[in-house]
């Protein structure tokens, strides 16, 4: 083993092929942490409750470069299962009343997207709110 | 002080100069919240070296569709108050070309809190929290009660078909989500039985609120009220982003049938629980397509507001409610 070798120094993979590290999502998760941890100590109670935004904002960015090609996938094969083209089509046959028959099932299929996209817009928002 | 705040100054020492006599204005401070107006509270002196406490609104640049709306909102604001509805004294306001170039309103300030977060979790809204319910039920009843003649000189939207209102909306933005889909489809197919016609605040929820520590202090923001069905407002009451956070189904605190309860005490008239879920469902849909709406706003560049923008990512809250109260409905597990 080289030296080089036993002292570790071999990089994390790049998953952003032809770019440089740091990636798009590693940018956006650094300045996340710079305005909402360093900057955010120093600033007005207004000014804070916008960084919080701008915050909240790249964490979406962030989750939706992650998720994406996976969340696309899922969105094709639902659309397939319901021989539908595209979210429009899908739209257009819900209103003309193609699946009064079947809500159920529509709903069914429905779920998990909306699921994957509350996970990139708000993961909080996926807690049970009810009275127990 | 910035430059906004300077051309603002001068204009409220302007504007209520003759009214009130007013000579200076001082303790400008920008409040947070509001997304389709500023706030600002400001303390006046006239001659005498009296002090008025009060707030201005202004609408926001950018947004063309919402200008226009303060002077009838003070006139609604100024009808509400002589039906014992709980508002803020209209002191100025006008939709007619001024120096700051936007319509605005001049209301009396008083003191208590409107931030939902803060009134559904600290312990100094306690009391206020437990009669909130209740209070928000009369306010609703009073102004459901207004007979319609008496709004004669207003000119206000008769929203007599909420729901295909809202479709058209929606149709128009023409950004298809199934979602929005199966729950028209299932509004289409499981109308209430009408209430009213009546005056409808259209936006009554917390945030809209001002709570003091007694209890319900002021209905605030008649930006959007209409004629149309007193239902509508009991609703959208219970839409999960007005309980924020809160586990209660009404406003984060309370239990449709108290609710339900207390509104037939103030008004006489009994909502049925599945009319206040169908307006519930309404309302839940209603704010996902205004989610809609406003994100489409900074898409289009008619805004570059960064919270605006965001709200654009709030749809899927409303798609994640809907398919919860549909799933209930659908399965019969209401």
């Amino acid at each position: 083993m080289s030296l080089h070798e036993e002292m570790n120094m071999a990089l994390p993979p790049r998953g952003n092929s032809p770019y440089d590290a740091p990636s798009a999502h590693q940018l956006i998760e650094a300045v996340n942490l710079l305005i909402s941890e360093e900057i955010g100590e120093e600033i007005s109670p207004t000014q804070k409750w916008k960084l919080r935004i701008a915050s909240n904002a790249l964490g979406i960015a962030s989750r939706e470069i992650q998720n994406i090609r996976e969340d696309r996938k899922a969105l094709r094969s639902i659309l397939e299962s319901l021989q539908m083209e595209t979210e429009k089509d899908l739209s257009e046959a819900i209103r003309a009343g193609a699946f009064d028959d079947s809500l159920k099932d529509i709903h069914a299929q429905l779920v998990p997207l909306v699921d994957k996209k509350i996970m990139v817009a708000n993961p909080s928002y996926l807690v049970d709110t009810n009275d127990p | 002080m910035d430059n906004k705040g300077d051309s603002l100054e001068a204009f409220l020492i302007g504007t209520l100069s003759e009214s009130l006599g007013v000579v200076s204005v001082s303790n400008l401070v920008r409040l947070t919240g509001g997304a389709n107006r500023e706030t600002w509270s400001f303390d006046a002196v006239d001659t005498e070296r009296n002090a008025s406490e009060l707030i201005v609104q202004v609408d926001r640049e950018g947004l063309d569709r919402l200008i226009g709306t303060c002077a009838k909102e003070a006139q609604i604001v100024t009808k509400a108050a002589e039906w014992k509805v709980p508002v803020a004294t209209v002191v100025a306001s006008s939709d007619t070309p001024n120096a700051l170039g936007r319509s605005f309103t001049i209301t009396r300030r008083i003191d208590g809190e409107t931030i939902a977060r803060k009134i559904l979790r600290d312990q100094q809204w306690e009391t206020a929290r437990s009669k909130l319910v209740t209070d928000c039920a009369k306010a609703l009843a009073a102004i459901h009660s207004i007979p319609l003649e008496e709004l004669d000189g207003i000119e206000l939207v008769k929203d007599i078909d909420s729901l295909a209102s809202l479709v058209e909306i929606y149709d128009a933005l023409s950004d298809p989500h199934p979602t929005f889909d199966l729950a028209i489809r299932w509004l289409e197919a499981n109308r209430p039985e009408p209430l009213g016609p009546c005056l409808v605040h259209g936006d009554f929820r917390l945030g809209n609120l001002l709570v003091g520590e007694d209890g319900l202090r002021a209905v605030l923001d008649w930006e959007i009220a209409h004629i149309g069905d007193p239902a509508a407002d009991l609703g959208w009451m219970c839409v999960r982003a007005w309980r924020f956070g809160g586990k209660g189904k009404v406003a984060g605190i309370g239990k449709y049938t108290n609710f339900l309860d207390d509104y037939e005490t103030q008004s006489g008239t009994r909502v049925p629980l599945e009319t206040l879920q169908w307006w519930e469902i309404f309302g839940t849909l209603r704010w996902g397509i205004i989610c809609l709406q406003m994100g489409g706003d900074f898409r289009a560049g008619r805004t570059s507001s960064i919270e605006i923008a965001t709200i654009g990512r709030r749809v899927a809250e409303n798609e994640y409610d809907l398919l919860s109260s549909l799933k209930e409905q659908l399965y019969e597990l209401a």
